[in-house]
Formats: C-alpha cells, sequence, structure tokens
C-alpha cells in the first residue's frame, strides 16, 4: 500500500532527516509510529500524504506519486493532524460540506460516531478542543478512505474517550484500509496498535506485527541481577529490573510492553534493526 | 475520481468555501463599507460651504480599490499560517485549478464587483446630501458654481475608474502570488518586495537608456515614459515616441502580461506548496 523506496529528505541541505530510508507499510493493519520528538515522526506522515517532498528517492501510496496530490489519490487519504482547527458552522453541515469529496463517505456512521463519542451537535464553535478533535477523527473514520492518517489523536481527548476511541477505531479497520497512527502517549493506544513503526534520527529501527515482536522477545519484571542472559534492555524500578530479551524457543510469550520496547529499541538500535527491520 | 477540472466539484468547492467563510468574509464587507462611509461622509460634511472635495474623493476610492482589494488578495492564503488548515486545504480532493479558481473569483470579481458596488451606493447618497445641504458663500461667481455640484463619480471621471480597475487587476494578481510565497505578513513581505523590484526596474531602465542613446545626444540618459525629447531640455533637437499602434499595443500588453504571468506563477506555487 505504501512504499518508500531510497527517500532522501531535510528541512535544510545541511541537516537531513531522512537518507536513504526504505520502508513498506501494508494494508489491514493499524501502525504505532513511535520515536523521540524530533525524530520526524510527523514529517514521515506528511511524505506519505505528499504534503512535502523528498529531496530524492521513489515513494508510492495506493498506487499513486502523492506529491502529484491529484484528486484520485486525495479521496483515498485523510490526514488527521495534531493541531485541528473547524470552521464557524454546525457540525452536521460540516460533515457534509466533505461528503461529497469522498465517495465513500458514511453519514449515518458519523453521526454514530458522534454519538459514541458523546459530540453535541451545535456549532463547531461552541465546542471544546476536545470536542472538536472528536468530530476531525468521526470524520476521518467515516470517509472510509483507505488510508487513514492520525497524528497524535489522543492529545486533548479525556480518558473515557481514549477508551471509546480505541474500540471505534477497532471497528473500522479492514483488509483494504491501513490506519498509521503517530502518538507519545503509547499506553492509549497499545490494545490498538497492531504493528510498529519505530523510527530516530531519520532512521527506521523497527517495523514489525505485534505478534512477530512477542515471538522474539520476552518483557519481564527481574530482581537484580537475576538474568542467565545479557538482556537487550533493562531499567531500573522499585522490584528490581524491568527487561527486554531475546525469546528462547521454550520461553513463553509474555505480553508486549510498547513502552519497554521503544526504549529498548532506542538504546539498542542495532539488536533492533537486525531483528525487526525487513 | 476526475483528475482534470471539474465544474461540479468546483461548485462543491466553492459551496464548501462560502459555507466556512461566509461570516468572516461578512464582517469585513461590514468594516470596509463603514470605513467608506466614515471617511468619505465626514468629508461631505466639512465642505457643506466649500467646493465638492473631488480630489479627496478619488484619494478614498483609489485607496479602497488599491490598498484594499492588495490586502484582501495577501491575506486570502493567510490560513496556511495555521498548518492544521493548510494541511485541511491542501488535502481536499480537488484539483489545484479550481482550488486556485476560487481565489481568482474572490480576488478578482468578487472583491472589485462588491467594492464597486458600495462606493457607488455611497457615492450616490453622498453627492446628493452633498447638493441638498450645500450653502455656496455669497461671493462665489456664476462661473465657479460647478464647484460646488457633486457629481456622481462614474458619470465625472471614468478614465480614473478604468485606469485604476486596470490597476487593480495588476496589483492583486501580485499581491495573489505573495499570499501563496509567504505564509505571515504576506501583505508586508509582497509590498517591500514589489518595490524593490519595481526600484530596480526603473533603474535599469535608465541604464538600458543610457546604452542606447549616444550621450551627446542625452546626457543621462532618461526613464522612458510614452516619449521624450532628445537635445538641451531648453532647445530640444527632436522628439522620439513610439509609433501610435505600439502605444496602444504596449498599454495593453503590459497588464496582460503581467496579470497572465502571476495567475500562471500562483497556480505553480499552489501546486508546489508544502507544509
Amino acid at each position: 500500500m505504501i512504499q518508500f523506496s531510497d527517500i532522501y529528505f531535510g528541512y535544510s541541505n545541511a541537516k537531513p532527516l531522512y537518507s536513504g530510508l526504505n520502508l513498506s507499510l501494508k494494508a489491514g493493519s493499524i501502525y504505532g509510529l513511535l520515536g523521540k520528538n524530533g525524530a520526524g515522526k510527523s514529517t514521515l506522515l506528511k511524505i506519505m500524504a505528499g504534503l512535502v517532498y523528498p529531496q530524492k528517492g521513489q515513494i508510492e501510496v495506493l498506487g499513486a506519486n502523492p506529491i502529484k496530490r491529484q484528486p484520485s489519490f486525495l479521496e483515498q487519504v485523510f490526514f488527521i493532524p495534531e493541531e485541528i482547527d473547524t470552521p464557524n458552522i454546525q457540525v452536521l453541515d460540516f460533515a457534509k460540506e466533505h461528503l461529497p469529496f469522498y465517495p465513500k463517505f458514511n453519514f449515518s456512521q458519523f453521526k454514530n460516531h458522534l454519538a459514541e463519542l458523546e459530540v453535541p451537535l451545535t456549532n463547531l464553535k461552541a465546542m471544546s478542543f476536545g470536542q472538536k478533535k472528536k468530530v476531525w477523527i468521526a470524520l476521518g473514520l467515516a470517509a472510509n478512505t483507505a488510508l487513514l492518517i492520525l497524528d497524535e489523536p489522543t492529545n486533548g481527548l479525556d480518558i473515557p474517550s481514549k477508551r471509546k476511541l480505541r474500540k471505534i477505531m477497532a471497528a473500522n479497520i479492514h483488509d483494504d484500509r491501513c490506519i498509521v497512527i503517530s502518538t507519545h502517549q503509547v499506553r492509549d493506544l497499545d490494545s490498538l496498535i497492531d504493528r510498529i513503526l519505530l523510527v530516530d534520527e531519520g532512521e527506521v529501527i523497527a517495523n514489525a506485527g505485534t505478534d512477530e515482536i512477542t515471538e522474539k522477545l520476552v518483557f519481564k519484571q527481574v530482581g537484580n541481577q537475576e538474568y542467565l542472559e545479557e538482556p537487550l534492555y533493562a531499567e531500573n524500578n522499585l522490584m528490581g529490573q524491568l527487561v527486554v530479551m531475546k525469546r528462547s524457543e521454550e520461553e513463553p510469550a509474555t505480553r508486549m510492553d510498547i513502552e519497554l520496547f521503544f526504549n529498548a529499541g532506542i538504546a539498542n538500535k542495532k539488536a533492533f534493526n537486525k531483528l525487526f527491520n525487513h | 475520481m476526475n483528475n482534470h477540472f471539474s465544474l461540479p466539484r468546483y461548485f462543491l468547492l466553492l459551496r464548501k468555501f462560502i459555507k466556512e467563510n461566509s461570516k468572516s468574509y461578512i464582517l469585513i464587507l461590514i468594516a470596509g463599507i463603514g470605513i467608506i462611509f466614515l471617511v468619505y461622509g465626514l468629508m461631505i460634511v466639512s465642505n457643506f460651504h466649500s467646493p465638492f472635495p473631488d480630489g479627496s474623493r478619488k484619494l478614498v476610492f483609489t485607496a479602497g480599490l488599491l490598498f484594499g482589494g492588495t490586502l484582501f488578495s495577501a491575506s486570502f492564503y493567510g490560513f496556511f499560517s495555521a498548518q492544521a488548515k493548510g494541511i485541511q486545504y491542501l488535502l481536499l480532493p480537488a484539483t489545484n485549478g479550481e482550488k486556485l479558481l476560487i481565489g481568482f473569483l474572490f480576488t478578482q470579481i468578487v472583491y472589485i464587483g462588491i467594492y464597486l458596488l458600495g462606493f457607488m451606493g455611497i457615492d450616490l447618497l453622498l453627492c446628493n446630501i452633498y447638493n441638498k445641504f450645500i450653502a455656496i458663500p455669497e461671493w462665489v461667481s456664476e462661473w465657479q458654481l460647478h464647484y460646488y455640484k457633486a457629481q456622481y463619480i462614474y458619470a465625472s471621471d471614468t478614465l480614473l475608474l478604468k485606469e485604476m480597475i486596470v490597476l487593480y487587476f495588476i496589483l492583486t494578481s501580485i499581491a495573489h502570488f505573495g499570499s501563496l510565497c509567504f505564509t505571515k505578513n504576506a501583505f508586508v513581505k509582497t509590498s517591500i518586495v514589489f518595490i524593490i523590484l519595481l526600484a530596480g526596474v526603473i533603474y535599469l531602465n535608465n541604464k538600458m537608456l543610457v546604452m542606447i542613446i549616444p550621450e551627446e545626444i542625452m546626457p543621462h540618459g532618461k526613464y522612458f515614459q510614452d516619449s521624450f525629447r532628445i537635445g538641451p531640455t531648453k532647445t530640444p533637437t527632436g522628439i522620439i515616441a513610439l509609433p501610435e499602434r505600439w502605444q496602444a499595443i504596449v498599454t495593453w500588453v503590459i497588464p496582460t502580461f503581467l496579470f497572465i504571468n502571476f495567475w500562471t506563477a500562483s497556480y505553480f506555487k499552489l501546486k508546489e506548496k508544502q507544509v
């Protein structure tokens, strides 16, 4: 669905952000794009949508070149940025104005999502930031585009809304759709994401499914120096250490800890690259 | 979806644009009309014992048309300063031509249309008020009486109207392009670039004339207008002017050339816009 081949990008020539980036994203998954501040997550999302142009390399998204921003491509892509903006109109009118531009837009689905997220059917001006964000998310989901990109979708949402959002998004993924979510709030979405894309310093450290990760790694709490084998990553806590280790065949699989995976990936790039970047 | 220009999609885009922006545009319209009415009205009230302030009226008309028009055009894409709006705009499934035509419609047709109607409406009202309340001083001779009669602007100076409208189209096409080039303070930045370029063109014009006309015929060159004299100022030896047909062509070709060029540049700038 999305193919990056040897992509070079930087906001200035002196400081490239991505150099020779290769990446492949498939339909039918919810990708969690993780990375530190300034790692280039939002830029990667913008390159996918055709909002910024790489200096070198080939990109193919949904069989098209996103740089051209042709209507046949744009009708299949919906991007919800971190900071959102809404006009001063009624929420249903807002959706009605978008409806003709997205052939698969489902208006009743939009209204259902608004109801589930408890968004009042008022003027957008009267809404809080969180409510406006929920309107955009409902709009993005109801547009039924093949590619849905969300940049920090849970920012500004209250705790019950985050739970509802997970439920709605899980119900909206299907084989022809790819959802890419960039987030720092990994705990908000860890049960939703089924593939992880970890980037740091312009490099993809891991691009793997959560089942593949739990097949190859174990995440566990151990007492001080209890492990026999050197872990890939360890961090101290009150009970001893949280470790990430390579999983042996006989060892039972553990539940994935995205935060620990993230920290381990950043700390031990080389090993993670070797294990997951393919 | 069709990747070429589609009229039905353009109307959908236009409807969306109007629905989302109508309230702010109505506020701009009320403020603009209010300012013109206030300035022009004060001029009329303070001249009830004086000749009709025709020169000041032209100044108000020109300032509202050119300053207001360029300000409006230069701020047309001001929403790009908020990244979220810029993203929504660029990713809306419509062609760049359709999106550009919205800008063209509002800066080249809607603004000037509403401005001319608004100004002429105010002018009609205030000219009638002036003619009704004017108190002509007794010492005014009969041959001076016509200075104390207000004539509607469209009847009094059609050449000014034509020239200003042509200038409006050129300046707003430049301002519109500037709005796409500069994300913040587009009006100020476009004005600075425009002034620098204009000064450069005038300077180059002089240097070119110095190069092609010998020093003894025309000392230090001159700035080309429509014609100029050669030789000593007091006793010129000749006049150089373009042939009459050329003159007519140049008058239309240069504005048309600038207008088309800046709109073409705007199209490509929009096509390559990144946020």
